[in-house]
């Protein structure tokens, strides 16, 4: 049967109570969306439709729903089903290996804090779960290519800035299965510009400022790309008792361009970051469940010598997690201990910050289905229960209490002299008054609907901050420094109130045509001003709309639609004033991709051909990062099974 | 506001003649039949910035295509030099690869219509390589064709005539008007399960 892989019909779905207790999950599978993206994180957040900020599709700042800043920035990355260390360094954004999506399973998006791996989190997940099954390879490469360049123009009067290319992706995944015992590897390259149309001239010292038009001649002109190369293996061996999982995984970039959100100052340095994961599982006890270990480590080096910022910082972490049941009166118990111990350093001042936490969790369900979760510890302390109410829908009631760490990082690591240390003793001015505590509580209210055309999943939230650190930072520009002067303040906040709704459906009116409608609303309800300010930098509502026509099993044609209102990012207000540039007010994005994917070769090659941003509005996730006009994206990959 | 609905133009036209085309040429299996196709087309270029200097010539273009369930499916190869017209600007020779979906109308046995839509990038090189910076730039395009024939079982003779837009920062738009023959293979079933 042709459309045999049609039977899925669902894209997203939402369960209730299944394995883990507070489980609303939305799944993405992979074989059945076809919009490529700019990358896996990409996909990943235009399926799920969840906003982020990012300045060139490198890294991310992703808006899970519900999210301020300083507490659940990040996604917790699981990569089938072991922890993945994405954020690290002085790097706190997401990044991820860019495994191709079509050599992925699913990606499950958990919303709630949950147990995995031995573990529990406290914060969103993402879960990558990778095609196990069988033996085989792939290989893919890809272009992602801009328009507007000055074509023959070049060099005559009517010269154009070059534009240059947007990304470059490359990947290798090999799976291989004997018995019981499974490996997988897989190295993924992008080599990707931050610059557009806008790059370095070479005599200037780089800040923020020296960002200049490619001039026609090229010599002077130092194009800004980062390169990032990310190697993954794994090795499960899967026992009668217990399943063992070994997990190491490499992150390198030998050119990565950041802007340092004090400084001002975006120079080129090297990161580097190495982790292994180790996990038991044990299945069928009746008390020890379990144990993870993680190890990781980073380092980071300026590459520009002549830079007045030196960004040379290391870093150590470590976590351990263990899991237990205790059967009480015939009701399971779960019992989490976990531990994680930071070290991070400047190679250059010798200042360095540790940081231990350690948490305990318990859950179960109490009397009338009433599940509860309740976690303690040095960092956090929360309360977690949950009652269907009818059906098709849940309410929960959750409550907790947290210092925010190393997530409040300008200050933490800034105040320790970490990060541009040669730097930060003339300008910047710190002004504490906060004890980086974050406190609230929300009710949520979940839904799933379902028949045999459509299927909708959603949920909503109140949640009232009875304390909230607030940053809030200004710049001024110095025309004796390369550096901006730079004022951060923290302080705290009472009483901040927000609104959050996500909601998905999906429809299929044949076998042929599938329509998935996404809409959510991130919504400041009331309190102090700095909050509110902050909050405008989140979109209020993100919408998408993708309309699938599935022509064969070999042949697919997607319409993607995406939506993202004006935000107005008030820590460049200074700047726009005195400079012009970056203006505080982001353009909305109003984005139409149409992709198309084909397989021959009984589905050893894949061609995949995608005009992104066809109404060629102006796409940008920062006003101090790249502008995306109209792109086409090609890609070819080999799939070979053995 | 223009470019908003000729984009919106583009893509609903594909997808719509995507919807409507399907009934049609479900009969003919994928792969089954292997057409491939030579043309030469007399160059204009609409805009005056770009005609003031450079003259086309003509066009080349060799193309493959098959049945691939919504239509025929074709990969372009074109080439076209750019030769100075005003006598000071830089030549250059320019490669085209595009891949579009085409469908054909039979008014007779005789007579038959191909229309379609390309997409593609125009890859252009200087005639004399500049040493000391990249001087090599690829464009996107789209183009819409039609090619009317005069048909047998194994050969069509066809007129052709292309639009086509090229999204340079200066948008180039071209038309070319030409003739080309098309050899038609019908391939053995072994093959075609291969390749499907």
């Amino acid at each position: 049967m042709r459309f045999k892989l049609l039977t899925y019909l669902f894209v997203l779905s939402l369960s209730f109570g299944s394995n883990s207790l507070f489980a609303q999950k939305v799944v993405l599978r992979a074989d059945q969306t076809n919009t490529l993206s700019y990358n896996l994180e990409e996909w990943i957040f235009n399926n799920a439709n969840i906003a982020f900020r990012t300045y060139d599709f490198g890294s991310f700042e992703a808006y899970a729903p519900g999210y301020t800043y300083g507490i659940n920035t990040d996604f917790l990355i699981l990569i089938d089903g072991i922890p993945y260390n994405s954020a690290w360094l002085s790097n706190d954004y997401l990044t991820l290996p860019n495994l191709n999506f079509s050599d992925i399973d699913s990606v499950v998006i958990d919303y709630d804090e949950h147990i995995a791996k031995n573990n529990t989190y406290p914060a969103y997940s993402i879960n990558i779960h990778t095609k196990k099954a069988g033996n085989y390879i792939s290989v893919e490469t890809a272009r992602l290519n801009q328009i507007n360049d000055p074509g023959t123009f070049g060099g005559t009067s009517l010269n154009t800035p070059n534009v240059e290319f947007v990304n470059f992706p490359t990947n290798v995944m090999l799976n291989l299965n004997r018995g019981n015992y499974r490996s997988l590897f897989a190295f993924t390259s992008e080599l990707y510009s931050r610059t557009g149309q806008l790059g370095y001239n070479k005599s200037i010292q780089s800040t923020l400022f020296d960002r200049t038009e490619a001039p026609f001649e090229e010599s002077e002109f130092e194009a800004q790309r980062n390169h990032q190369q990310n190697f993954l293996w794994l090795q499960s061996l899967t026992g009668e008792n217990y399943d063992i999982n070994l997990m190491g995984a490499s992150y390198i970039s030998n050119q990565f361009y950041e802007w340092h959100r004090v400084s001002g100052i975006e120079a080129p340095y090297s990161l580097e970051q190495y982790q292994l994961s180790a996990s038991l599982d044990v299945k069928n006890s009746t008390f020890y469940e379990g144990t993870n270990f993680s190890l990781s480590s980073g380092v980071s080096d300026t590459l520009d010598y002549k830079s007045p910022a030196v960004l040379a910082l290391s870093e150590f972490s470590l976590s351990q997690s263990s899991r237990f049941t205790l059967p009480v009166k015939s009701l399971p118990i779960n019992l989490t201990l976990s531990n994680k111990f930071f070290s991070i350093k400047d190679k250059v001042t010798d200042s360095n910050y540790d940081h231990h936490s350690y948490s305990f969790t318990m859950e179960g369900t109490l009397r009338s289905e009433l599940k509860t979760k309740i976690t303690f510890g040095n960092d956090i302390q929360s309360i977690i229960f949950q009652k269907p109410i009818s059906n098709t829908s849940s309410l929960q009631f959750s409550t907790s209490n947290q210092l925010v760490g190393k997530s409040s990082y300008n200050y933490t690591l800034h105040n320790q002299g970490i990060g541009f240390s040669n730097l930060q003793e003339n300008s910047n001015q710190l002004i504490n008054s906060s004890e980086f505590r974050q406190a609230y509580s929300q009710l949520k209210w979940l839904t799933r609907l379902q028949n045999d055309k459509h299927s909708f999943t959603g949920f909503a939230f109140l949640r009232h901050y009875w304390k909230f650190p607030n940053e809030l930072t200004q710049y001024t520009p110095n025309t004796n420094s390369l550096q901006l002067d730079t004022e951060l303040s923290y302080f705290d906040s009472s009483n901040d109130g927000l609104f959050i709704i996500q909601t998905y459906l999906s429809s299929h009116y044949s076998e042929s045509l599938r329509f998935k409608t996404m809409l959510g609303g991130s919504f400041f309800l009331y309190g102090n001003t700095t909050f509110r300010d902050h909050y405008s930098s989140i979109p209020t509502i993100t919408f998408s709309e993708s309309i699938q026509y599935i022509i064969d099993e070999n042949f697919i044609l997607e319409l993607f639609y995406k939506y993202v209102p004006v935000r107005t990012l008030n820590e460049y207000e200074n700047l726009e004033e005195l400079t012009d540039f970056p203006p505080k007010r982001v353009r909305k994005i109003s984005m139409l991709n149409f992709s198309s994917g084909m397989w021959f070769f009984n589905k050893t090659l894949e061609l995949k051909f995608t005009l992104r941003n066809l109404l060629n509005n102006t796409e940008s996730y920062d006003t101090n990062g790249m502008y995306y006009s109209m792109s086409v994206y090609v890609s070819g990959k080999i799939n070979f099974n053995f | 506001m223009c470019l908003y609905f000729k984009t919106y133009k583009v893509c609903s036209l594909l997808f719509l003649s995507c919807l409507t085309t399907t009934s049609i040429q479900s009969q003919t299996l994928p792969f089954s039949i292997i057409e491939i196709s030579s043309s030469i087309s007399n160059s204009t270029i609409v805009d005056d910035n770009y005609s003031e200097r450079w003259k086309l010539s003509n066009k080349l273009s060799l193309s493959v295509s098959t049945p691939f369930y919504l239509g025929n499916l074709r990969a372009f190869i074109d080439l076209i030099d750019y030769e100075s017209n005003d006598g000071q600007s830089v030549g250059f020779n320019s490669v085209n690869y595009a891949i579009g979906l085409s469908h054909r109308i039979g008014f007779t046995r005789l007579l038959a219509i191909d229309g379609g839509v390309n997409f593609g990038i125009q890859k252009i090189a200087k005639d004399v390589p500049n040493v000391t910076s990249d001087s090599i730039e690829r464009e996107l395009f789209y183009a819409f064709l039609l090619e009317p024939g005069i048909r047998t079982r194994y050969i069509l003779f066809y007129g052709s005539f292309e639009y086509r837009k090229i999204y340079n920062f200066e948008r180039q738009n071209l038309y070319f008007l030409g003739a080309g023959v098309r050899v038609r293979l019908f391939t053995p079933d072994k093959i075609r399960n291969f390749i499907d």
